[in-house]
C-alpha cells in the first residue's frame, strides 16, 4: 500500500464496487432461486424460525456491543478513555455478530427467498442484501490507507442500521407476533 | 498491507456460507419424481397416523382416491394449513378458525408447489389479494410458505390419511352465498364458514355424514379433490 499524503474518498471505490457486487448477487440469487421451503439448520430448537430469531437476537447483542466500542474508540462518550482492550472487542464482537447472521442469511436464501409480499418482507429482503453488502464494504475498507475520516463511521453505521433492521423485521416481528419461543 | 484481519473475516464468513449451501444443496432432494408418485403416496410409508380419535364408523364420503393431503399446523401455531395434491393439481387451505382463511389452487410438479388465491378472506380485513404458496413436498412431508394479504406464513406439515383432508360445502342460504372450508387432521377439525364474504368461525362437521346444520340449513360437505377443481 502506498502511501497516502491526502486523504481521498476515491480510495473507497474498490471496496464499494465489491460490496455492491455482493449486494446484487444475494438479491439475484434469492429472486431467481426457488424456495425450498427447507434448509438445514440447527438442532435444539422447536422451528426453523425460532432458531433464526434467536440466532439474530445474539448477533443484535453483539452489534450493540460493536456501536458502544466504537463509539468508546472515537472518544463519543463523554468522561470514558477507551481501555486499550477495546479494538479486540470491537473486531471480535464484529466478527462473532457477522458469523451468527450467516446461518440466518443462508437459511433466508436458501428457504425463502427474496420476498415482496408484504411490506415487511420487501423491508427485510432489501436489508439483507444491504447488510452483507456493507460489511464488505466495511471490511474492505479497513484495509485501505488515506480514507476520509468520515469513511469508517459512516460504514460502521451502515452496517449497524442495516442488521438493527433486519432483526426488527424478522425477530421483533416474530417475539410479537408467536410470542417468545424456543 | 495494513490489516490481514479484515480480509480473514470476509474469507472465513464466505467458506462458513458455501459450507451451508453445500449441506443444504446435499440435503435437498434434487432428483424430479414422478409427479404421480408423489401425488398418490404408497402405504408403505411408516409414518402413516393411525385415525384413532376418529368416530369408528366410515365417513359417509370417503376421501377422493388418489389425493394426497398435508395438514396440520403452521410455524409459530397461530393457524391451521392442509395442502391436497391430485395428479399435478394442488390445493391449499389456511384457517385459524375465526375469521382468518385463504384459499389457493396451483400445480404440484416434481416435488414443488406453486398455488395462487383465487380469494383470500379475512386477512387484514381484504377481501381480495395476491396469495401465493411456494414449497416443495415429498412422500412425507409438505413444506414451504404462504404469503396472502401482508401475512406470511412457514409450515411444515405431514402426509396424513383419510379421513384427514379438507372438506368444503357451499350452499345459497336465504340468497346469502354460504362457503364452509374445514381441515380435519387425526380427529380434530378446524374451519371457517364464510356467509357473503363475512368469516365466522365454523361449527364441527358431523364426522359420519360430513353435515352440519348453519341457521337452520344443512352444509353437506365433500373432501376437496384438487383435480376436479375448475381451473
Amino acid at each position: 500500500m502506498t502511501q497516502a499524503p491526502f486523504a481521498h474518498p476515491g480510495r473507497l471505490l474498490v471496496p464499494l464496487a465489491a460490496g455492491a457486487a455482493v449486494s446484487i448477487s444475494l438479491g439475484v440469487y434469492g429472486r431467481l432461486h426457488t424456495p425450498t421451503g427447507i434448509a438445514v439448520n440447527l438442532a435444539g430448537f422447536s422451528s426453523p424460525q425460532t432458531v433464526k430469531v434467536w440466532l439474530a437476537t445474539a448477533a443484535l447483542f453483539f452489534v450493540l456491543l460493536q456501536l458502544g466500542s466504537a463509539l468508546a474508540m472515537f472518544g463519543k462518550i463523554p468522561r470514558v478513555v477507551a481501555p486499550p482492550w477495546i479494538g479486540a472487542v470491537h473486531r471480535w464482537s464484529g466478527r462473532t455478530a457477522f458469523l451468527l447472521a450467516i446461518p440466518v442469511a443462508m437459511h433466508c436464501l436458501y428457504a425463502l427467498g427474496f420476498q415482496s409480499g408484504s411490506p415487511r418482507t420487501v423491508l427485510h429482503s432489501l436489508l439483507g442484501c444491504l447488510f452483507f453488502g456493507a460489511f464488505t464494504v466495511k471490511m474492505l475498507a479497513l484495509t485501505r490507507r488515506g480514507l476520509p475520516g468520515w469513511a469508517l463511521p459512516l460504514l460502521g453505521g451502515v452496517v449497524f442500521t442495516a442488521l438493527v433492521g433486519l432483526w426488527l423485521s424478522s425477530s421483533f416481528w416474530f417475539f410479537s407476533t408467536a410470542g417468545i419461543k424456543f | 498491507m495494513r490489516f490481514k484481519g479484515p480480509i480473514l473475516t470476509l474469507v472465513g464468513g464466505l467458506t462458513f456460507a458455501l459450507i451451508l449451501l453445500a449441506l443444504n444443496l446435499r440435503a435437498t432432494p434434487n432428483r424430479p419424481r414422478a409427479a404421480a408418485e408423489s401425488a398418490a403416496p404408497t402405504s408403505s410409508i411408516g409414518t402413516a397416523p393411525a385415525t384413532s380419535g376418529v368416530s369408528p364408523q366410515r365417513s359417509a364420503v370417503s376421501v377422493a382416491a388418489g389425493t394426497a393431503t398435508y395438514a396440520g399446523s403452521v410455524d409459530g401455531g397461530s393457524a391451521s394449513i392442509a395442502i391436497a395434491v391430485h395428479g399435478t393439481k394442488a390445493a391449499a387451505y389456511l384457517c385459524d378458525g375465526r375469521r382468518t382463511e385463504a384459499w389457493l389452487t396451483g400445480t404440484a410438479i416434481a416435488g414443488t408447489l406453486a398455488l395462487t388465491s383465487r380469494s383470500v378472506g379475512g386477512v387484514a380485513g381484504s377481501r381480495e389479494g395476491n396469495g401465493t404458496l411456494t414449497g416443495t413436498y415429498d412422500g412425507t412431508y409438505a413444506a414451504g410458505t404462504l404469503t396472502a394479504a401482508g401475512r406470511q406464513w412457514t409450515f411444515r406439515v405431514k402426509l396424513v390419511q383419510p379421513p384427514s383432508g379438507i372438506y368444503r360445502a357451499s350452499a345459497n342460504v336465504r340468497n346469502a352465498v354460504v362457503v364452509g372450508t374445514w381441515i380435519r387432521v387425526n380427529g380434530t377439525q378446524v374451519g371457517v364458514i364464510t356467509t357473503d364474504d363475512i368469516p365466522t368461525a365454523a361449527p364441527p362437521l358431523d364426522t359420519t355424514t360430513n353435515s352440519v346444520t348453519v341457521g337452520g340449513v344443512t352444509l353437506n360437505a365433500a373432501p376437496v379433490d384438487p383435480a376436479t377443481l375448475p381451473g
